[in-house]
């Protein structure tokens, strides 16, 4: 996994040109299933991102094996096996270009947009996500909540456990990103 | 004789420009000359104006604004686009990149998850499928799709951010105008492909700040720097032929051929055929919106105000003269006359056609142009002059004439016709120019006629003074006055039924209804019974101009329209029969003050838009489209109504009714009806508007409730308390039954016990008769022996009676006999008492035994009572 991001990370970078970028390697993303029957949760710290200030291109990506929590052990094989299918489809990736001009050599808090390609389960969706970025020093602070919608991405659940898991889950990110 | 004038030199010489004016009126959003930016204009489903401004929102109804501002939940008061959606709601955008949706009055944001732009919204858009389309300064544009905002830039291939402008074309394909060209974005599902046009295919200037729409797929491309440009067929062609100077262009307008530019140099029109600029004025002053309503008015937007132009329908040319006569050459020039003067405006300058030549000190008092394009101008006292406009030949017809003062020319096909002081000369367009004279020698009725008229059906109509009408047609001469009581006829016009009408002075209209003139019947409508001029349009529509303005009705459709002070023709009269029709159907009339030019328009709303606005139910404002059902006691209703006719608003009359309830259609001049204490019922309100008070074709806006009756008075519950009487009948007759049954049950019972004893009874009756008989039957067997038993004790007492009684006598009579000697004799007291006594028991003896014969003579021993012995 490790070096699917190196290489994704090298080719992202390849793209951004050299500069002095943002990254992170534990962002922590966090997912909602709020059904009529029972609510899910589940998280992981092991988002990797990358933002070029010059360019106001990012890129996140995460492993969807690296999801802790659930309610039971065989739920979460469930989400991997059955609905992610985490050994085809193992990342989910998030790349795009920042619409708001941010000054990342100011501290402060800007209310951004980002927009970019929301790519899980091997379905692309071009997305804008609403996103918080606090500026401070050399460290740069990113909050999103936003929503996915199962059949944006092929996502099937069956008819059986439709009552046990949303059609739209709500996902919260938040990752500081380093300068490198 | 003919004398023919040949100018060499065809003298033009310029009077300088005398452009066609448009007439605008100004309107003040706020108070007067307080300076607002109207950014953009709109006209809702419902007919209401919007207006987008800097200093907030603005709905127009044509006498009242409502003005939208922060505390109404506007979030931005600089209001910088608009749209509508396909429910009639109304978008608005702001300078800071927020959009809110106006339904019914109330102000909601449009808010996504992905959020809004924080930069100007410069235009919205409902393309043909109802997908929402925004464009933004430098941020790009933006599509509103399955609850998804989508966003197109640079990444998608969007030329530049700053995206001024939206277009749909005819495929369905969205126009972008850019900082770096158009952008046409094609769809399809979420994904959007785009397109470029620019400087490398041939955009003359990257910057297009608006895009227009036209006929065939052509579309209009406006540029920062390099004007306007037509794309069509994948070639860019410029649309006016001169280089434009005009500055950068905000908003476009195309009306017929026309084309209506918002320039940085002030509002300017284009002759789309000519590509020459129509010849109109130019409003200065930066313009930054034009909008066209339904009714044909071009609403122009300014940095500083607002303005109402009728556009091309009626246009003015300011000419500080009286123009008695006027004519259109077929090369479009304009022909006029003043008291002094043949004037030819080409648009770009005006000319004296006669300056130079032998007539240039005579007055032309007629004009006429003739099929081939030659134009007829007829003189006073000096015949007529007949003008080539190509090369500034002419050809004078006087002495030909029976009378050389030419009040009126007209013609049809190859023959002339001249109105004059003394009858009426008929010229043939041949090389000999043949003249008739006709007189009232020849059948006219007098010799002074204001005007020839030739009528779809070839028949000359002649407008005489004091006489009436007079008629010439295959069978001669025909006269008509009846009606016309002044008989002073000044022209006529024919409409698109072919029916003529007579311009009668003092009496206004008349029509031939092909026996006689019948006065018009709705001349009422009219603004004045003496017009001074009148023509018929293209579309049959008349135009009949008078005093106060010029009344424009369509006798089919029965719509009248009046341009008046307001339009810009009520301070202008129009000289007596100074009105001439070109080939387009425009219409031109000589005033007192320049020319008015009248064009009709095509596909125009023509008479005023109705709306039921709301609804107040017992004071309560109610939306009856999402329940026309109200109880009993919502029965007192106030009916707000609004008409739109924006070019004569406070000329509005309506008419309702409330089917069901008022017998008659009721009218007013308000704008609410009220209805108090409405019974139960199925109701039906109609509304009608007019600006004439002829309401047979007016729009008609209709709406429908019902109230219900209370609970206690439906048939449901009427039902129910059937239902519920059924229900306690059914119970009580099987409660009745029930009894009964029981009853007949416990009866039963008793019977069979009773039964049962009188079976007993009737045993042990039974028993008792048969003893009784045994007894009877012993009763008789004694009864007989004891009868046998009496019958023969009778019989012995029988016996012993008779004989007592019989045996008995004799002794005692002799014993009476007896006493009866011994009474004789003389004997003691002691045996006379002895005596007494013995008679007196001989006596009673003797009574006993005369009774007991008496009895025995009677019977008494024959049934001798019975005792138990």
């Amino acid at each position: 996994m490790r070096t699917l991001f190196i290489v994704f990370a090298s080719v992202l970078v390849t793209c951004l040109g050299y500069g002095q970028k943002f990254t992170t390697n534990s962002g922590t993303i966090k997912f909602i299933s709020k059904a009529q029957l029972e609510l899910i949760q589940a998280s992981s710290n092991k988002l990797q991102g990358i933002l070029d200030p010059a360019t106001h291109q990012f890129a996140f990506l995460i492993d969807m094996k690296s999801f802790q929590g659930f309610n039971t052990g065989l739920q979460r094989q469930h989400f991997n096996e059955n609905y992610i299918e985490s050994e085809k489809f193992p990342l989910a990736k998030f790349s795009g270009k920042v619409i708001e001009q941010v000054d990342y050599t100011q501290n402060g808090v800007s209310e951004v947009r980002a927009k970019g390609e929301l790519d899980i389960h091997g379905q692309k969706q071009v997305r804008i996500i609403k996103s918080k970025i606090t500026v401070n020093g050399n460290q740069i602070f990113i909050e999103a909540q936003f929503l996915i919608p199962l059949s944006d991405h092929n996502i099937t659940i069956p008819k059986i456990v439709n009552q046990k898991i949303a059609t739209e889950i709500e996902v919260g990110v938040s990752a500081t990103l380093l300068r490198e | 004789m003919m004398r023919f004038f040949f100018v060499f030199a065809f003298s033009l010489f310029s009077l300088g420009l005398s452009a066609q004016s448009l007439f605008f009126q100004p309107y003040y959003l706020l108070k007067k000359n307080e300076a607002i930016k109207i950014n953009r204009t709109l006209q809702d489903k419902t007919g209401f104006l919007w207006f987008a401004t800097n200093k907030g929102l603005f709905k127009f109804d044509g006498t009242t604004y409502r003005r939208f501002l922060a505390i109404d939940s506007l979030p931005d008061e600089n209001v910088t686009a608009l749209g509508e959606d396909s429910i009639g709601r109304v978008w608005a955008g702001f300078k800071n990149g927020k959009i809110s949706i106006v339904d019914h009055n109330l102000i909601t944001p449009f808010d996504p998850p992905e959020g809004m732009p924080k930069v100007t919204i410069s235009d919205i858009l409902f393309d043909k499928e109802g997908v929402l389309w925004f464009s933004t300064l430098n941020d790009g544009t933006y599509y509103y799709l399955n609850n998804r905002l989508y966003r197109l830039d640079d990444v998608n291939g969007m030329p530049d951010l700053f995206c001024y402008d939206l277009e749909e074309d005819a495929k369905g394909n969205i126009w972008v105008g850019t900082d770096g060209g158009a952008a046409i974005c094609t769809r399809k599902e979420n994904e959007v492909e785009i397109k470029v046009l620019n400087n490398a295919s041939g955009l003359p200037d990257n910057i297009v700040k608006k895009i227009l729409k036209g006929e065939n797929d052509d579309m209009y491309l406006a540029t920062e720097d390099a004007g306007l440009v037509i794309y069509h067929g994948e070639k860019f062609n410029s649309v006016l032929n001169d280089k434009w100077s005009y500055g950068s262009i905000s908003d476009l307008l195309v009306i017929d051929d026309w084309m209506w530019v918002a320039s940085a140099k002030g509002l300017l029109t284009i002759d789309l055929r000519s590509k020459e600029r129509a010849p109109t004025n130019q409003l200065p002053g930066e313009v930054l919106s034009i909008y066209n309503d339904r009714e044909g008015n071009v609403w122009i937007g300014s940095k500083t105000s607002l303005s109402r132009s009728l556009g091309k329908q009626l246009r003015l040319m300011d000419i500080n003269a009286s123009i008695v006569a006027v004519t259109s050459g077929k090369d479009g020039d304009l022909w006029y006359a003043d008291d002094v003067s043949l004037y030819r405006n080409r648009g770009n300058g005006t000319l004296k056609p006669l300056a130079g030549t032998a007539f240039a000190n005579k007055s032309v008092i007629s004009l006429f142009t003739d099929p081939d394009g030659f134009i007829w101008a007829g003189l006073y006292g000096e015949g007529v002059l007949r003008i080539d406009p190509k090369n500034g030949t002419i050809k004078q017809l006087n002495k030909e004439l029976r009378n050389g003062s030419v009040l009126n020319i007209s013609g049809k096909d190859k023959t002339i016709w001249l109105a004059t002081l003394g009858g009426v000369s008929e010229i043939k367009l041949n090389d000999n120019f043949l003249v008739k004279n006709y007189s009232t020698s020849d059948g006219l009725s007098t010799d002074y006629i204001y005007q020839v008229f030739v009528d779809s059906k070839s028949r000359v109509w002649f407008a005489t003074d004091r006489n009436g009408v007079d008629m010439r047609d295959e069978n001669g001469f025909h006269h008509f006055e009846e009606n016309f009581d002044a008989k002073v006829v000044y022209g006529f016009a024919e409409d698109a039924a072919h029916r003529v009408w007579a311009n009668v002075q003092d009496l206004g209209l008349f029509v031939f209804d092909e026996k006689k003139f019948q006065p018009f019947e709705n001349q009422i409508w009219l603004h004045s019974t003496t017009m001074n001029a009148l023509c018929s349009d293209g579309a049959g529509r008349l135009i009949a101009a008078n005093d106060l303005g010029l009344d424009i009705f369509n006798p089919t459709k029965k719509n009248f329209h009046f341009f008046d002070e307001q339009s810009g023709a009520g301070n202008r009269i129009a000289n007596l029969n100074a009105i001439s029709k070109n080939d387009k159907g425009e219409i031109f009339i000589g005033t007192n003050h320049g020319l008015l030019i009248y064009s009709p328009q095509q596909n125009l709303q023509e008479s005023p838009q109705v709306l039921i606005d709301q609804i107040r139910i017992n004071d309560q404002i109610v939306d009856l489209t999402k329940t026309e059902s109200l109880s009993y006691d919502q029965n007192n209703i106030k009916i707000d109504f609004l008409g739109f006719w924006y070019q004569n608003p406070t000329g509005l009359n309506f008419v309702y009714q409330l089917d069901h309830y008022d017998p008659e259609w009721i009218d007013t001049r308000g704008n609410s009806a009220t209805y108090s204490k409405l019974p139960p019922g199925d109701y039906t309100f109609r509304l009608k508007v007019s600006d004439s008070n002829d309401f047979s074709n007016s729009a008609e806006a209709k709406m429908h409730f019902v109230i219900r009756p209370p609970f206690y008075k439906t048939n449901f519950f009427y039902a129910l308390v059937a239902l519920v009487l059924v229900v306690i009948v059914y119970f009580f007759i099987k409660l009745r039954e029930k009894q009964l049954i029981a009853e007949k049950r416990e009866l039963e019972i008793k019977v069979r016990e009773r039964t049962s004893e009188i079976e007993q009874k009737t045993h042990e009756i039974q028993a008792q008769a048969e003893e009784i008989r045994g007894i009877n039957e012993n009763l008789e067997q004694l009864v007989r022996s004891r009868t046998a038993e009496l019958e023969h004790k009778n019989k012995a007492i029988e016996e012993y009676a008779f004989i007592n009684a019989h045996q008995l006598r004799a002794p005692v009579a002799s014993i009476l006999g007896l006493i009866h000697l011994m009474q004789k004799l003389d004997l003691g007291e002691n045996e006379k008492e002895f005596l007494t006594h013995l008679n007196d028991s001989a006596k009673k003896l003797d009574v006993v035994v005369s009774s007991i014969t008496e009895a025995i003579e009677r019977g008494d021993f024959m049934n001798p009572p019975l005792t138990d012995d």
